[in-house]
């Protein structure tokens, strides 16, 4: 025979904890699903309002390049190679925004080859495809873990102050470029 | 008596060997400072590759995992110490770029969780331990019991 003083409260303490263990799961849930969820284009770094590391080095043509020259200016970081489809693809898009921005006081890109072991083949790359704006060769590999980048091609936008106000990872558009600018300016 | 403290001795002796391995196990093997070499090792072992999953910047050779280790024996050389190179990356690539979680925020949880865990399964095998012995202590014979048993068992052996 079940003695209900014994067998009574049991049911009571399950219904706790199944009660307990359903709030740490909304919790969880919430929690989790607050997060910001990462974006294909526009992609936070935590670079992010943070000075631009500057750099130097040495360009296609056999000058120098430092970053710091162009302060006061926006410029477009990016960095590449002839060897990534994805960057050759993105290739026309920075020509176009150069081409809308032609003016003296207006934003520069500045290119940075990484992982490029054929100077020849980015040399010819640029003959053939045009493209004005300096070619950074030396330190590339130093400069791309200073910005933290992960993957080819991306592009950094750093304003007038020097600072860094947009990053994508993957290929970029004139018209993203030129949001990247209306949005920090 | 003497039983109950041989328990406890046992206890104390499991307790002791626990502790002991613990603390052995988490100290840090500082008996000489260590060479430039094995300092970029460590910190390499320390940091994730940005480019791969699951390896370390030490274990992975993709382009950006030889930059990054070129970049760490250059601040090494340049006297900086492991924890400035570690924020370093962490303030590149962020709190990702560590292969173990830090402390912080949300990832806490992920020493704390287990902490907890162990306090919560530790809890229930004392409360277990604990009740088993009531019931142990309930079920033992009374002598009113022994009484009662050997009366019915010298009846029956009467006969009725």
């Amino acid at each position: 025979m079940i003695d209900p003083s014994v067998s009574g409260p049991r049911p009571n303490r399950a219904r706790w904890i199944a009660f307990g263990v359903a709030i740490l799961v909304v919790a969880l849930v919430l929690v989790l699903g607050s997060r910001p969820a990462a974006k294909s284009t526009g992609v936070a770094t935590p670079l992010g309002g943070k000075e631009a590391p500057t750099f130097m080095g040495t360009t296609l043509d056999g000058g120098a390049f430092d970053l710091a020259t162009l302060r006061g200016r926006y410029v477009v970081v990016n960095f590449f190679a002839t060897w990534c489809t994805p960057c050759r693809e993105e290739h026309p898009e920075l020509r176009k925004f150069a081409e809308r921005h032609g003016r003296a006081d207006g934003p520069r890109i500045v290119a940075v080859a990484y992982d490029e072991n054929d100077i020849g083949a980015t040399r010819a790359f640029f003959a053939r495809e045009g493209g004005g704006w300096p070619v950074v060769i030396s330190n590339g590999d130093r400069i791309a873990v200073d910005y933290g980048v992960r993957g080819l091609p991306e592009t950094f936008m750093v304003n007038p102050n020097g600072k860094v106000v947009a990053h994508t990872r993957g290929q970029v558009t004139a018209d993203q470029l030129d949001k990247f600018m209306s949005t920090a300016s | 008596m003497k039983r109950r403290a041989m328990k406890s001795l046992v206890w104390v002796f499991m307790t002791t060997v626990l502790v002991g391995a613990l603390l052995i196990g988490s100290w840090p093997e500082r008996s000489r400072p260590s060479t430039a070499a094995e300092r970029i090792e460590r910190i390499s072992t320390q940091l994730r590759c940005p480019t791969c999953q699951g390896l370390s910047v030490a274990d992975s050779d993709s382009p950006l995992s030889r930059s990054s280790r070129e970049e760490i024996a250059r601040q090494v050389s340049e006297g900086r110490s492991d924890v400035e190179i570690r924020s370093f990356f962490v303030e590149r690539y962020g709190p990702d770029a560590l292969s173990t979680p830090s402390g912080n925020g949300f990832r806490a949880l992920a020493y704390g969780l287990p902490l907890a865990g162990a306090l919560v399964l530790l809890l229930v095998l004392a409360l277990a331990t604990r009740r088993r012995r009531y019931s142990r202590a309930a079920a033992a014979p009374t002598a009113a019991d022994r009484t009662l048993v050997l009366r019915a068992l010298t009846n029956r052996a009467n006969g009725p």
